[in-house]
């Protein structure tokens, strides 16, 4: 296996602390291989930035395996850095070549404040899934296995939104600044679901004016989250999640 | 219990989807007033649209369009009240959104935001102010008619020549492609428009969705060329003074 090295340069946001103020900054890697992950690349660059005494980068991360969410990382203007169903972590350093100038920025929203370079406060989803992202009856111990038959289409529906790790791309992604896409997937996932259904209407309402309050922006229908989305989830959520609030109103 | 209190934010204002008047202040909401609105606006263009096209048959029968739809005056009144609601909720509702989706981004991208989006889609804002501007010139060269040429006097029967004003309009060429113009960036509006009211009003199909984006641009830019082909066929002089 062949194992090109390369020399890239960087461009990276560093700020101190959550109320100081930041910049873009340039760095040069060297060395760095073709195998590695994008966040490897960036362990590599604070390895060499320990080395010289500077502060490394603080970047969120956890599983590098695309399903924690924890990495959120805007590579040259689109989030997770734009190949199809992706996360940060699994972007492989293939997809530079020698001499690459890259630029990383984190998530920009009000609702997303920075705490330091590259780590935002995502809370605003937690808050919004607490404001109604969740199914109100005791479900005592796990039932039997297709105890409560549920038919594949429901099924399909709820898994697919259920797929959302609440990374905030969407977010990131949106010229809005709208949090549309996760926030219908956390909805969707439930209201597909018998356990979910019955809290349908009371769930949107609930979990709409958090959105509001949160201070995320409105849906254009770019549709750029769900080109960005690492679970390819579909603005088909959006547009049922609108549905139901519509009907909400109603009720 | 730190972590606690952090999740105990509440929503600012307390029954926020009280009533339909705040569920239209939200989000969601001011979407559905901007596709609602955009429906009547879009039924309107169209109407108005099969009234231009009377001026290929000719002086007479445009004239008499034009004047029955001036001595029908429940019909004129009724559109003219609807375009009254209908035109001034679009346009408030899209500054404010417009304003709040600014807020929700206080900082921009250092670099450049390159997530994929379609041009139209990101310039709804610029397309619909140039079809503002281009509305308020059309209602004073028209309805108000105080700027363009004008015949020297009414016709006999007290209506104004509506044809010879269309005529000695467009055969200036700055004002035809003012038009020409206009209809560009009202194709470019409905292209992104007509598909987007959907999506607003929850309307969804996994089949017929992306016909529907297509749709949407066949139906904006083909209102775009029937509107256009007639400042265009009087200065090529098909339609004739």
């Amino acid at each position: 296996m062949s194992d090109k090295k390369m020399k890239l340069k960087l461009h990276v946001y560093r700020q101190a602390s959550k109320d100081a103020a930041g910049a873009m900054k340039e760095y040069v890697v060297e060395d760095v291989s073709e195998h590695m992950s994008f966040l490897e690349m960036m362990d590599h660059l604070n390895e060499q930035l320990m080395n010289k005494g500077e502060e490394p980068i603080a970047f969120d991360h956890d599983c590098r395996e695309g399903i924690c969410g924890m990495c959120s990382m805007v590579i040259n203007g689109i989030p997770h850095g734009g190949h199809r169903g992706v996360t940060a972590c699994q972007l492989h350093m293939r997809h530079f070549k020698d001499g690459d100038e890259i630029f990383v920025e984190p998530w920009r929203a009000r609702a997303f404040p920075v705490l330091r370079d590259l780590v935002v406060d995502r809370q605003a989803f937690d808050r919004i899934v607490a404001a109604g992202g969740y199914v109100s009856i005791n479900t005592g111990g796990a039932p039997d296995a297709n105890a409560l038959p549920i038919s594949k289409k429901e099924a399909d529906l709820s898994m697919d939104a259920a797929a959302c790790i609440g990374c905030g791309a969407c977010v990131a992604a949106c010229k809005n600044a709208s949090a549309m896409l996760f926030v219908a997937a956390k909805a969707s996932h439930l209201n597909h679901l018998p356990q979910g259904e019955p809290e349908r209407y009371e769930r949107v309402k609930k979990m709409a004016a958090q959105m509001d309050a949160e201070g995320f922006g409105t849906c254009s229908n770019y549709s750029s989250c769900e080109a960005v989305c690492p679970k390819e989830i579909s603005v088909r959520v959006i547009a049922e999640f609108n549905r139901d609030l519509l009907k909400a109103q109603a009720k | 219990m730190a972590e606690a209190s952090e999740l105990r934010r509440e929503a600012a204002s307390e029954p926020l989807f009280g009533s339909l008047a705040t569920f239209a202040m939200s989000s969601v909401g001011s979407k559905v007033v901007m596709a609602v609105t955009g429906i009547g606006l879009w039924l309107f263009i169209t109407a108005h649209l099969a009234g231009n096209l009377t001026a290929f048959l000719g002086r007479e029968i445009f004239n008499g369009y034009a004047a029955a739809l001036h001595h029908n005056q429940p019909l004129l009144w009724g559109m003219r009240l609807a375009l009254l609601i209908g035109f001034p909720l679009h346009i408030l509702t899209a500054a404010r959104t417009v304003a709040l989706n600014r807020a929700a981004r206080p900082v921009e991208y250092a670099w450049a935001n390159k997530s994929p989006a379609r041009a139209a889609a990101k310039t709804m804002m610029l397309s619909g102010a140039v079809v503002l501007a281009f509305l308020l010139y059309h209602l004073a060269h028209f309805t108000w008619r105080v700027t363009g040429p004008m015949p020297a006097a009414p016709l006999p029967s007290g209506d104004w020549d509506a044809y010879s004003m269309l005529v000695m309009g467009f055969q200036r060429p700055l004002i035809a492609g003012f038009y020409v113009l206009g209809q560009v960036l009202l194709a470019a509006h409905l292209s992104h428009g007509l598909y987007s009211m959907f999506q607003h009003l929850g309307l969804w199909g996994r089949r017929w969705t992306p016909w529907l984006q297509s749709a949407a641009l066949v139906v904006g830019y083909g209102l775009c060329i029937a509107f256009a082909s007639i400042p265009l066929a009087v200065l090529l002089g098909i339609i004739k003074p």
